[in-house]
Formats: structure tokens, C-alpha cells, sequence
């Protein structure tokens, strides 16, 4: 791997509390001595948090289409007919 | 069985499927005593099985109870919530009340650029950073010969990603007040 891999992968593993612990104190060391390091590190949390909201529209939006197919299709009659009598409709 | 263990043999959307046909109706049943309606139901049971998804994958959860009991404790509880929002916030607009749930204006800007322009990158990394998971099911999932090839290709979207953040967070803080 290229250097800025191997620099993503160690700023990954210091984040996230993995690997091995004395490459995590070195990975800790480094950004306390260098400024651009932990800009590094700020916008590298900052990502981790927009996939987490990008999985987790990703998800709603499936759940949505599975509701839509219970709901709508014909397959799924039964399913309907008893959320209907509950809601009497 | 774990989720992710479910998720190698049958679709996550099998799962959800399962999920409503088993548990649905006794929420549905639920919320209809509360006073409540279905579009309700179905809006709070959504949320539900998200937050329920995320407690499985995030620790690898494996229930002692079924998925049903866990999902329809889960989703009651949600109603309560929803419910008790709803009681405080009475007579103010819908709108008020949903833009509690909004994600601020720049993450939703700039998950909507990266949607469009990364779209390849941020599946791979929720694939395994959301949806947990291993290497191997990552290299299967897109099509990469080994793990090696699929965390080599992982970082490198990783890098893009921060590096655009980065990149389009500034700019956009410019217009913000």
C-alpha cells in the first residue's frame, strides 16, 4: 500500500481503539506533534460519521421499498388484510 | 444467528420483509389502542427496525429472544417517545417537529454531493463500516479477487472521501451565517 493508505489505516486504528496498542501510541505521538496529522484525523472522523448517515438513509430507504411491496403488492393479500381489519379500512 | 450471519444466506431486504410479517400487525394492533393511525405505525416501526439493525450489527448482537420480541419492545418503546413528542408539540406544525430529526445543512449537502459523485466509494464503506461486513464478504459483494484487493480499494475510497469532505465542508461554511 502507498504511504497515504498505510497513514489512513494507522489514523483509522488510533479512531477506532484497534491494532495493536504500541502502534497506536506512536499513530498518538504523531498527531500530537503535527498539526496537519490531526487535520488529518478531524476530517477522517468527519467521514466516518457521513458513511454511517449515508448507510444509514441507505437502509430506511430499503425498509421503505420492502413496506411499499407489503403493502401494495398482491403477493402479500393476507398481510393486508389483517393491518386493515385493525385499522378497519 | 447473528444478522450478519442472516444477511450471507438471505437479502437484508428478506430480512426486513420477515421482520414486518412477524411483527408489524402486533405493533399496528398496539399503536391502533394508543389512538394512534397507521401511517403512524408505519413511521415509527421504520424507525424501529433501524434502531434495532444498528444495536445487531453494531455488537454483534445476538438476541435470547426472537427478533419479534426484541423489535416489537423496541418499536413500543419508540411509540412512547413519538407519542409523548406529539402530546408536548401540540399545535405546533409538523415541520416543526420533523426538523428536530434533520440532519444539519451541511452533512445533508454534503451527503447529497457525495451520492452523486462518489456514490461507488460510499457503498463500499457503509458496506463495511455500516453494514459490518468482513473482508471476505466485502471482496464477494464488489467483486474484488482477494481481501487484499478489497482493503487496499477500501482506503483509497476512504482517502477520496476525506479528502473531498474536506474539500467541499469548507467551501460550503462560507454560506453559512
Amino acid at each position: 500500500m502507498r504511504t497515504s493508505l498505510i497513514e489512513i489505516e494507522q489514523i483509522e486504528n488510533w479512531l477506532l481503539e484497534q491494532g495493536d496498542i504500541q502502534d497506536r501510541l506512536v499513530t498518538e505521538a504523531k498527531i500530537l506533534l503535527s498539526s496537519e496529522l490531526k487535520e488529518k484525523v478531524y476530517w477522517q472522523s468527519k467521514s466516518y460519521r457521513l458513511v454511517q448517515c449515508y448507510g444509514r438513509d441507505k437502509l430506511l430507504q430499503e425498509i421503505k421499498a420492502v413496506e411499499k411491496q407489503l403493502f401494495h403488492s398482491n403477493k402479500h393479500h393476507s398481510f393486508q388484510q389483517r393491518i386493515r381489519s385493525i385499522f378497519k379500512f | 444467528m447473528t444478522v450478519i450471519d442472516q444477511v450471507s444466506v438471505h437479502s437484508r431486504s428478506e430480512i426486513i420483509a420477515a421482520w414486518y410479517i412477524d411483527t408489524f400487525p402486533l405493533f399496528a394492533a398496539f399503536v391502533q389502542r394508543k389512538g394512534g393511525d397507521l401511517e403512524e405505525a408505519k413511521e415509527v416501526f421504520q424507525e424501529a427496525i433501524v434502531i434495532y439493525y444498528e444495536k445487531l450489527t453494531a455488537t454483534n448482537f445476538c438476541p435470547e429472544k426472537t427478533d419479534k420480541a426484541y423489535l416489537l419492545g423496541t418499536a413500543k418503546n419508540r411509540w412512547f417517545k413519538y407519542s409523548a413528542k406529539r402530546n408536548l408539540f401540540e399545535g405546533l406544525s409538523q415541520i416543526d417537529i420533523a426538523e428536530e430529526k434533520e440532519q444539519g445543512p451541511i452533512t445533508q449537502k454534503l451527503l447529497h454531493y457525495l451520492k452523486l459523485t462518489g456514490e461507488k466509494c460510499m457503498d463500499m464503506l457503509q458496506a463495511f463500516y455500516y453494514e459490518k461486513l468482513d473482508m471476505a464478504q466485502l471482496a464477494k459483494r464488489f467483486g474484488y479477487k482477494s481481501e487484499r484487493s478489497a482493503t487496499v480499494q477500501k482506503y483509497k475510497c476512504l482517502e477520496k472521501v476525506r479528502d473531498e469532505v474536506k474539500r467541499k465542508s469548507l467551501s460550503y461554511e462560507d454560506f453559512i451565517d
